[in-house]
This record gives C-alpha cells, sequence and structure tokens, in this order.
C-alpha cells in the first residue's frame, strides 16, 4: 500500500474518526474526506484494523496475520462479537451449531505460542475438565485449532460482572463480601480435588450473575492456564512476561519466578487471598500500578521479600473514606471490622511460603466461616521468629546499614571495623535473640508488634522502594516511642534499649544516649525485666560515654560490670564473688599496667574459668558477661610491655565467644585479632600463624564459600606472614583476598577492597617489588579518586538522615579526596593535597545544622586526623598551608561546643596556637595556648596513656610560646603514666621524655 | 563492569549537561553490551531459547547505569539508543538467519545466531524495519515511538517517559502507529 498520503493528514482523520463511536464515524468521513478516496480508504482499513480485536505489540508479532473476526466459523462455532480481551487473546461471543445451538464463550489464544503444544496439553487435561462439575465453575466444553493456527477454548457463556465490581457497585457489607466469597473457595477446593489448578484467579475471572435476582459468583477459565503453561519454560518468556504484566497483582510469589516446575494448589490459595483483600479494603496488597511498572525482577522481588499492610492497617491508613462508606462503615469502624481474625486470616492466604498458607481452599473457606460465626480461627498473628525473618529478607538489600541495623536490633553491637557481617549471620542472631526472647512471650510481643507494625506502615502507600532507608525507620519507631508507647515501662525500657544500640551503630551517639538513658532510668524505676538486655544497654552506653567525652563514663561502665555481676550472682554467687574479685583486681593492676601488678588478677583468673565450668552450662548467657571482664584484663595489658600476659584472657575469650556466639561474629573476630595481634608484637609469628589459620578454618566452615569476612582473616594470617618475610605466600593470600573482596562486594572501591588492595601495594613495597607494585598503586589511585568506601569509614560514624546528606558528601570528599586514609589504614603516607575547598564545604555543612556534639567531634576528628597527616609549616603562611586550614576548621568547628568535649577542642587549640605561634602571632598565641590548657583540666581524667599522647601535642604549643610551667605540669604525670602504663622504652614515652627534656632546657 | 557503569554514568550526565560528548556516542556503547549480554544469556540458556528484547534492554540499563536514577534526561539518552541498538540487532539477526536459510545452513543458526525474539517471524522485523524507515522520515517522533515501544519493548508509560511526552500522548499516537503498520504491512493478507 502506497504511503503518499500525507501522514499528518492521516493521523488526523485517523484519531478523530477512531475517538468517535463506530456509529458515527461514516457520516463524519462523508463530511471530512470528501473526494479524497485514498485517504478514505486507507483511514476504512486503519479502523478496521482497530475492531478486529488483536492487537500489534511486540509480545504480538503476529501483524498482518490477523484473519478471525465475527462471522468466522470456526470448527463448529461461529463468531458472534467480541465480549472480552487480556493478555492471552480475545474472547468471543458464539453460537455453538451442532449437537446442540446454543451461545457459548470461545477464546482465541494470541500467536506467538505453539499451538500444537497447547493443543497437546489441553487435551491431556480435558479429561480432568470434563470431571469438573460445579456451581461456580464455568465448564470448558471444548478446545483445538483455528484454521490459521491458533489455539481456542470453548467454554460456558457467563453474562455478569466481576466479584469486585458487583460488590462495590450495590454497596456490599463486609459480611456479605464474605458470604459471596466463601461459594468460591467451594468452587475452587472441588476443582483442586480434581486436580486442576487455576493459576489465573482473579475478580475478572470471577464473575457474578444473578439467578432469580441472586448474586451466583462463577469462576471461569479453570484449567485453560495450564495448557498454555507450556510455552513459560519451553518456547519464550515472552508469553510469560505479557501474561505476567496481564496480573502480576495476584500472582503467588512462587508463580512470579517464571521456573515453572513448582507450582501447586496452593498458588490459588494465596490468589484467593489477594482477590478477599481487595474485596475487603478496596485494593490489592501491592499497588498494581507500581507493579505494572516495575520490570519482571523487581516484581519478583516485591512479591518475595515485601510484606503488605494488614488489612486494617491499610484502610486505617488510607484518606480515602469511600472505600469504608461503599462498605456501609467509616474508615475508623472498617478498620476496626478488619483488625484481628480477618487481618490474620488474609495475611495466612498471602504468606510468602506456601507451607504457612492454608493447605486448602476449604480450610480458608472454614476459617472464614468461623469468624462469622465467632469461633476462634486458625490464622493467628505469626510467631515472632518467622515476623523477623520476613524484617529482614525484606531489608537484604541495603547491605551495609542493614548490617547495622540486624546487628544492633540483636543486641551484638560490633563496629563495622572489625568486620563484615552478613545478613544470614545476623539473622541466625536475630532467632537466637528471639528465641530468648519467646521465653517472656508477653514483653517480646509488646515490642516485636511495635517494630513490625512500624514497619509495615512504613511499607503501606508511601515505600514499596527498595530501600527504605533504616535510619528513617529508626526515626519513626523512635517518635511513636515518644508519643504512642507506655503500657508496659518493661517493654518501652527493651524495646528503648534496642532503639539506643541502633542508633550508637549508625553513629546517632547523642541520640542513642538519650534512648538508653531513658531505658536505664525505665529499669531502674520499675524494676528489670530484661536484665540481659539492661546489661547490654549499658555496655552500649558505656562506649558512648567515652566516645562523647561524658564525665560519668566510668561511672557507667563501672555500672554495667555491676549489673553483670549482679546478673552472674543470681544463678552462680561463688563465680560472681570470684569474678568480682578478678575485675577489682584487673582495676587495680591496670592503674600501674606493670608485671608484677597484674599479678594477682592473673592468679584469680584460672580459678574463674573453673568454677563457670561448674555453675554454667553451655550456652548461658553469662559466660558471655564473663568475658566481657576477661577482656576487660587483656585491654589493660594492651600495648604495655606485658603485652605478652593477656594471651591467655584472649585465648579464653576466644574460646568461649566460638562456643557460645559463632566463629564468623563480629566480638568472637575480635578477641582472634587481639590474641594474633599480642602473639604477633611478642614475636611469636609461628604461634601467630597457628591461630590464624585455626580462625581462617573455623571462619571457612561457618561460611559455605569465600566472604568478605573470609577475605579478611586471610588478609590478617597475610599480614602475620609479611611480618616473617615469608612473601611469596604473604602474597598469595593478600591479593586473593583482595580478590575475593571485589567479587563479594562488586564495588572495586568499598572501604574494605580499597583497604586490601593497599596491603597488596604495601606488601610489593616491603618486599621491594617495584615492577609488581606499580600496577596495584595505580589500581589503588584510580578507585579511591572516586570510590565510595569512605562512606563506610570514618564517616560510617555519621548519621545516614538525608539532612545529613550535604555534609556527608563534604567529609566523603575531604577524606578521600587523596587517597589519604587509605594509606593511612594501611601505614603509607598523606599526599600533599590541598583540601581548602573540600573544607570549607563541611564547615559550610556543618553552620547549616543545628549544634550537635556529635556531629562536630565527627568532622572535627576527620579534620585533624588529616592534619596529622601533614609536617608542621614552619615560618609566615602556615595558618593557609593544607595542615593550617584543617586546624583552622577544626578549632572553629569546636569551639561551639568546647564544653562537651573539652579534650578534643584542646587539642584543635594548642594546633591553632602553635600555627599562630609560626605566623609571629605570639600574643595571641599564648592566648589561645591558655584556653586549651584550661579545657584539659576540665577534662575527665582517662589515666590512659592515649591522652597523654593527645597532650604532647599541646605541650607542643605551650612550649613554643614559652609556657614552660604549664609543660611540665601536664608533662611530668604524663611521663609516669607513660612509664608505668607503656614502658620507659616505648617510642611514645620515648617522645614525652624529649619534650620534658626540652622544657627543662628552656628554663 | 562497574567500570563500564560509571563511564556510562559520567557520559550520560556529560550529554546531561551539553558538555562536548553526544548522544550518538552512546549507540556503540549500548549497542556492544545489548549484544554481548544477549550472547553471554545465550550461553547460559538452553539451545533453543530465545531471548526477551525487553529483559535485554532494562538489563542493560541496569549495568550501564545502576541503580540510580541519572534523571529523566539521561533515562531518555539511554533507552532512545538502546531502542535504536535493539533494532539494529533484531534486523541484523532476521537478515542473517534469512541468509542461512537460503544458504540452507541450518544448524549454524544456533550455534553462531543470537535469538533474540525469534517469535518475530523473519520477515516481519525486515518488513517492519522498512515500514518504520518510511515512518520516521515524515515524523521522526514515531519512529522513536516505535523502536521504544516494539523494538525495545518498552510499556506506554515508560516510553512516555523516556520521550517525555504524556502517556495519553504514546497511547493516541502508538494506537494510530499500529492502525498505519499493519495496513502499510498487510492489507492484502486480510482475510
Amino acid at each position: 500500500m502506497g504511503s503518499e498520503i500525507d501522514l499528518q493528514r492521516l493521523e488526523q482523520v485517523f484519531q478523530q474518526a477512531a475517538d468517535l463511536p463506530a456509529a458515527q464515524r461514516e457520516a463524519f468521513l462523508d463530511r471530512t474526506c470528501g473526494d479524497e478516496t485514498e485517504l478514505r480508504t486507507r483511514v476504512e482499513a486503519m479502523l478496521g484494523s482497530l475492531e478486529d480485536g488483536a492487537s500489534l505489540s511486540l509480545n504480538d508479532p503476529g501483524l498482518a496475520r490477523v484473519t478471525e473476526g465475527a462471522g468466522t466459523v470456526i470448527d463448529r462455532y461461529k463468531l458472534l462479537q467480541v465480549i472480552g480481551e487480556g493478555g492471552f487473546g480475545v474472547v468471543y461471543m458464539a453460537e455453538q451449531l451442532q449437537p446442540v445451538r446454543r451461545k457459548v464463550a470461545l477464546k482465541i489464544i494470541k500467536l506467538g505460542m505453539d499451538t500444537k503444544e497447547v493443543v497437546a496439553r489441553f487435551e491431556a487435561e480435558r479429561q480432568a475438565l470434563a470431571m469438573m462439575d460445579h456451581p461456580h465453575i464455568a465448564k470448558v466444553l471444548d478446545g483445538g485449532a483455528t484454521e490459521t493456527g491458533r489455539p481456542y477454548f470453548v467454554m460456558e457463556l457467563v453474562r455478569g460482572v466481576s466479584i469486585t465490581a458487583y460488590c462495590d457497585k450495590n454497596g456490599l457489607t463486609t459480611q456479605q463480601r464474605i458470604d459471596l466469597f466463601l461459594p468460591v473457595c467451594q468452587a475452587v477446593q472441588h476443582a483442586h480435588q480434581k486436580g486442576v489448578i487455576h493459576r489465573d484467579l482473579k475478580p475478572s475471572n470471577v464473575m457474578v450473575t444473578l439467578h432469580d435476582g441472586v448474586p451466583v459468583p462463577k469462576i471461569i477459565d479453570f484449567g485453560i492456564a495450564k495448557a498454555m503453561h507450556t510455552s513459560l519454560t519451553e518456547r519464550t518468556l515472552f508469553t510469560a512476561y505479557e501474561r505476567f504484566i496481564g496480573t502480576p497483582a495476584y500472582m503467588s510469589p512462587e508463580q512470579a519466578e517464571l521456573s515453572g516446575l513448582d507450582v501447586d494448589t496452593r498458588t490459588d490459595i494465596y490468589s484467593l487471598g489477594v482477590l478477599l483483600y481487595e474485596l475487603l479494603t478496596g485494593t490489592t496488597p501491592f499497588d498494581t500500578q507500581q507493579l505494572r511498572q516495575a520490570g519482571l525482577s523487581e516484581i519478583q522481588r516485591i512479591l518475595r521479600e515485601d510484606t503488605p499492610p494488614r488489612p486494617s492497617v491499610r484502610i486505617s491508613t488510607s484518606q480515602d473514606a469511600t472505600v469504608a462508606a461503599t462498605r456501609k462503615l467509616d474508615i475508623a469502624g472498617l478498620s476496626k471490622r478488619l483488625a484481628g481474625d480477618l487481618d490474620w486470616i488474609v495475611m495466612k492466604a498471602l504468606e510468602k511460603d506456601r507451607a504457612r498458607r492454608y493447605d486448602t481452599a476449604l480450610e480458608l473457606g472454614d476459617d472464614l466461616r468461623r469468624h462469622l460465626e465467632d469461633e476462634p480461627v486458625l490464622a493467628g498473628p505469626p510467631s515472632q521468629i518467622y515476623r523477623l525473618r520476613k524484617l529482614f529478607a525484606k531489608h537484604r538489600g541495603a547491605a551495609v546499614s542493614i548490617t547495622v541495623v540486624t546487628l544492633a536490633l540483636v543486641g551484638g553491637l560490633v563496629g563495622i571495623g572489625t568486620g563484615y557481617v552478613h545478613t544470614r549471620d545476623a539473622l541466625e542472631l536475630a532467632e537466637e535473640e528471639t528465641a530468648r526472647a519467646e521465653a517472656s512471650a508477653r514483653l517480646a510481643s509488646e515490642v516485636t508488634d511495635f517494630l513490625v507494625d512500624t514497619l509495615a506502615l512504613t511499607n503501606a502507600g508511601v515505600s514499596l522502594q527498595a530501600d527504605l532507608s533504616v535510619r528513617t525507620l529508626l526515626d519513626r519507631t523512635a517518635r511513636r516511642l515518644d508519643t504512642a508507647f507506655g503500657t508496659e515501662p518493661a517493654a518501652e525500657a527493651r524495646l528503648r534499649a534496642t532503639i539506643g544500640r541502633a542508633y550508637t551503630s549508625l553513629g546517632e551517639h547523642e541520640t542513642a544516649e538519650r534512648h538508653l538513658r531513658r531505658a536505664l532510668e525505665l529499669s531502674e524505676a520499675f524494676g528489670e525485666a530484661d536484665p540481659v538486655g539492661l546489661y547490654d544497654a549499658l555496655w552500649s552506653l558505656t562506649h558512648i560515654c567515652f566516645y562523647l567525652e561524658r564525665q560519668d563514663a566510668f561511672a557507667v561502665a563501672q555500672q554495667a560490670r555491676v549489673v553483670g555481676l549482679e546478673l552472674i550472682g543470681r544463678q552462680a554467687p561463688v563465680l560472681a564473688d570470684l569474678q568480682r574479685r578478678f575485675i577489682q583486681a584487673v582495676e587495680a593492676g591496670a592503674h600501674q599496667r606493670d608485671a608484677e601488678s597484674m599479678l594477682p588478677a592473673e592468679a584469680l583468673f584460672p580459678r574463674c574459668l573453673e568454677q563457670a565450668a561448674v555453675d554454667l552450662p553451655p550456652g548461658d548467657p553469662m559466660w558471655l558477661v564473663l568475658c566481657d571482664g576477661f577482656a576487660h584484663a587483656g585491654y589493660a595489658l594492651w600495648y604495655t610491655p606485658n603485652e605478652g600476659h593477656s594471651e591467655a584472657y584472649w585465648r579464653a575469650v576466644l574460646d568461649i565467644r566460638r562456643r557460645e556466639l559463632s566463629p564468623n561474629d563480629g566480638t568472637t573476630n575480635e578477641a582472634l585479632s587481639q590474641l594474633v595481634g599480642v602473639l604477633s608484637r611478642a614475636g611469636r609469628g609461628t604461634d601467630a600463624e597457628a591461630e590464624m589459620r585455626a580462625g581462617l578454618e573455623a571462619l571457612q566452615q561457618a561460611y559455605a564459600g569465600d566472604s568478605v569476612q573470609v577475605a579478611y582473616a586471610r588478609q590478617l594470617l597475610g599480614q602475620v606472614l609479611l611480618t616473617q618475610q615469608r612473601w611469596d605466600e604473604a602474597e598469595a593470600l593478600l591479593v586473593g583476598s583482595h580478590e575475593i573482596i571485589i567479587e563479594s562486594v562488586g564495588d572495586p572501591s568499598s572501604f574494605y577492597a580499597v583497604e586490601a588492595l593497599g596491603r597488596v601495594v604495601r606488601l610489593y613495597e616491603d618486599w621491594g617489588r617495584e615492577e609488581r607494585a606499580a600496577p596495584f598503586r595505580d589500581r589503588l589511585a584510580a578507585v579511591t579518586a572516586r570510590g565510595r568506601w569512605v562512606q563506610v569509614w570514618p564517616v560510617q560514624q555519621l548519621v545516614y538522615g538525608p539532612e545529613h546528606a550535604e555534609l556527608r558528601a563534604a567529609l566523603d570528599a575531604l577524606v578521600h579526596g587523596s587517597g589519604g586514609f587509605v594509606y593511612a589504614v594501611v601505614g603509607g603516607e598523606v599526599s600533599d593535597t590541598d583540601f581548602g575547598p573540600e573544607v570549607d564545604r563541611v564547615v559550610a555543612a556543618l553552620s547549616r545544622l543545628p549544634p550537635s556534639s556529635n556531629r562536630a567531634i565527627i568532622s572535627a576528628r576527620c579534620l585533624l586526623g588529616l592534619a596529622q597527616g601533614y609536617a608542621p609549616h614552619e615560618g609566615p603562611g602556615a595558618l593557609g598551608s593544607p595542615r593550617g586550614r584543617l586546624l583552622v576548621a577544626a578549632d572553629s568547628i569546636l569551639r561551639g561546643c568546647e564544653d562537651d568535649l573539652p579534650l578534643t577542642a584542646a587539642e584543635a587549640r594548642a594546633g591553632l596556637a602553635q600555627l599562630l605561634v609560626e605566623e609571629g602571632e605570639r600574643g595571641r598565641a599564648r592566648m589561645e595556648a591558655q584556653a586549651a590548657a584550661e579545657l584539659v583540666d576540665r577534662a575527665p581524667r582517662y589515666e590512659h596513656w592515649f591522652v597523654v599522647a593527645v597532650q604532647a601535642r599541646i605541650v607542643r604549643a605551650f612550649l613554643a610560646v614559652g609556657m614552660v610551667d604549664q609543660a611540665e605540669a601536664l608533662l611530668v604525670p604524663g611521663r609516669e603514666l607513660m612509664i608505668r602504663q607503656l614502658g620507659a622504652a616505648h617510642p611514645e614515652t620515648q617522645a614525652v621524655e624529649a619534650l620534658l627534656a626540652e622544657a627543662r632546657g628552656r628554663r | 563492569m562497574a567500570d563500564d557503569r560509571t563511564e556510562f554514568t559520567r557520559l550520560l550526565a556529560d550529554i546531561e549537561k551539553g558538555g562536548k560528548h553526544s548522544a550518538d556516542e552512546l549507540l556503540p556503547l549500548v549497542y556492544e553490551e545489548l549484544r554481548m549480554l544477549a550472547r553471554s544469556r545465550m550461553a547460559r540458556e538452553l539451545p533453543g531459547q530465545t531471548l526477551q528484547a525487553t529483559s535485554l534492554v532494562h538489563e542493560a540499563w541496569m549495568r550501564l547505569v545502576g541503580p540510580e536514577d541519572p534523571g529523566w534526561n539521561g533515562k531518555g539518552h539511554f533507552f532512545g539508543a538502546a531502542s535504536l541498538a535493539m533494532r539494529r540487532i533484531l534486523v541484523e539477526q532476521a537478515r542473517r538467519k534469512k541468509r542461512l536459510k537460503h544458504g540452507g545452513d541450518r544448524d549454524r543458526v544456533a550455534l553462531e545466531g543470537v535469538d533474540i525474539a525469534a517469535e518475530i517471524p523473519v520477515a516481519d522485523v525486515l518488513a517492519v524495519d522498512e515500514a518504520v524507515a518510511r515512518l520516521e522520515r515524515q515524523d521522526e517522533r514515531k519512529g522513536r515511538i516505535v523502536n521504544l515501544r516494539y523494538f525495545a519493548g518498552l510499556t506506554n508509560h515508560e516510553t512516555a517517559e523516556v520521550l517525555g511526552v504524556s502517556e495519553g500522548t504514546v497511547e493516541r499516537e502508538w494506537r494510530f502507529i499500529k492502525a498505519w503498520l499493519k495496513t502499510e504491512l498487510g492489507g492484502d493478507e486480510r482475510a
């Protein structure tokens, strides 16, 4: 056919005509086309192609093959008119010509299927279909192939409207809707007993007709989907996809997988659940529009992972009163009507795991009947473990952040830095935790209901999108907690402790602190419903208090220990007493930290272990409380000349945690890495290697294959071998580890990948293999130039909320601008980059947020940390040098909250003083140094050599401005502490000694 | 892979900003990606299996752009290029099949051929391609609609999003295009 007709004109006429009812088109064409016969012929042909029911789409490639239409005779049927069109094909009303004349429905399947296959399947199914004889099922009468080779099916003609349309049009109440739904269940049950699965139940396949004014539901298309099912597996995914797009809202998760192999009668139960949901609430569980727009894999994910809100929640969160009005109730009334039984019945039918659904349609119907008759129903709220499992399944995508939150939720507070924990492990932990919680069922149930409801609400209208921010979730929970809780103080305490730990993991220390302190208050006021939870909360609070330089940090730590001892004392008084004496000995010894002062603790330690073995069965949580005490002893010796004495502690901690937790638990790995560290630093490379190999093996058994956790352990083993200069072996481990990490994480610029890469570079540099180092160094430069790893560390300390996006981005840019921190991690040098613009961004972003010591300390520590990477600039220009800009910025940030953060503020202030000296502004320098000294006075007295090291930086400022007295006042006690804790020969001690000598020289 | 993604996203961003790169540069990238995907997918599928254009295009999107939404323009450029690339691939495949059929070398189809959407009869793809070429000479947007709707398998909604028009507009134009194509291609075959 020619295309010389003007396209624009053609379209205009065609569109206008097509918009008109068919009857008016001729007159319109008469008027419009006049004597343009060619145009008219074309438009008519085109309009005809609209009418014949077939459509052209990618899924219907049969472009020009449309042959059937009204009047066509197919075997013994004459097509009368189109009565419907769907994903499968076109449905005609047809007249059966023989043996009896009657009206039937005839469905012609679209092209694109293997007709022979479909017909063969239908024949195979025919026997079963013929056996189906039920008043609520439209009989399938016949099937075959048209002359053009398309499969067709003939069915009993049902004149009616879909069940949902019928209910809404007639304003049926909830009870009437259920009454109408019950026979549908019976019909499905009947078919299932005959071995026929529908596979495509949806409102348009459940028609309602009136028999003497009584509505009768009738299921159509029974058994047809199976005949066509062949194409899913054997031919192409096309048709499956199309079919899919037609009705994903009613499709069960297992059906959506399209595997085609694993569908049984329970897929219909799911679809019945969707149908019931829609009858009750007016909407499908998942938004149809949204599903249509989602890609195949997204649809599968939603069906597999997302939990729809319960019907009552869907109604109560709806803004639209018409749904309720149609059911002759208001929103609150309808929500109340659905809450309880109906919620659980629907949700049981909609279970993702079909084993948890009703086994049969009969059971579903029976439960509905029981509800109508006020008998107890089978369905009930799902168990705690199962709900938590679903919760984690849903959030699987947001790997890092969800890891954080799951860890926090289950109480195993582990810094991300110590290991990468997979959701699977967190899940296992969660189950253990929940199993424990189920012992005190009421409490646990109240807490979990609260969390799950909060989650489901979030999930309702607003976001079907993949990653609901964990932070949003927590904030929402916290807000509800502040306003809506209060029935049960013990439950609130527990929940606050959980939330507090979650916020800690997200780096929201101040918010965490508020919740944790409130949890403690409640526990103190109302008694401890959950003493272990209280103990955990106290430990979290201890970390926060040290981090935020709180004055009561020591007191809180002390309280945690006391609570821990009380816990042990409840079931094992003798053990508790031993452990108390042990901890007191550790504290006393830690003051000195020399070999002799730690001896009493060392003597008590084996007795504690022996007694524990007698008093505590394996699996008793008190083992872990004991461990915290042992670890405390281990850390007391950390980096001291007597560090070797901590070996026994770390071994015990490692053994217990391996047994009580799992080899891949973060705290288990903490113990392992401490032990290995102690051994290597003591020059016991062979022992360190043996431990690390044993740990690696345990990990590999825990994980079926390679994982980041395993890769990380290989890296540590590599480092151990590196110190023994076993280059080849270290190379294999480190390079392999890097590859595994990239494979597991998928992102070469993630923190762990970059860290691993950095270690490879260091290996070759130490080994002196420049030619091998070079390519890896190039890769390092490439990923750090644009990587995202910094979001994990150290900015992971920063909160994830949207209000922090700007600050986070600014810090990201700052910290990985040169890859400096990567090198810092692996022991290299920070580059010479000037971070001017990035520093300005951080300061600007901070200034737009309300002041918070948490934000300040994170930002300032980033800046101060970077500043340490630079050599001091001598002479004028120091303030404008890269180091100067970093220090000035840190100082200005900290000025707003120096009362809260005196020690960090003092460090920044002293840095500023030194810069001023270089600039020749000695007066101002002296003033700032004086201010720094006052801040140090106000800081909590942490008797730790770390603090002295910080003080040393301040002392340099004192000396630079000639404040010799103040320098000495800090240095003399500091030096003693250093000698006690680190020994006289330690480089840190030596540095302090040198400073002191300098001070005395100035006198 | 992540490197490709970053490159590609950068290129998209540059085009978006009106930088020195042009949308034409996307085409070879997307084309290669689609072919590569099709080949690797075929390697994993059973023999005789066909691939779905829609899922290929969406997979290419995920691989080249990733989960971040590069904004309306970026999406438009990508799917514009992808639909054109897909059309080329389908046409090439149809030609190759035709050649092989005439050469009687049928077994090689399975070995060499990447069977995408083979449900479309060979003649049809070529005929559609030619007809669409006529159509787009007169109305470029209609050509793009066919590419997106038919060759890349996008929905009306997605097509509208890519073209930056309303869904109603696409629906209406697609109605016209379908009718036009049907009459253009197959009037004489009608019963």
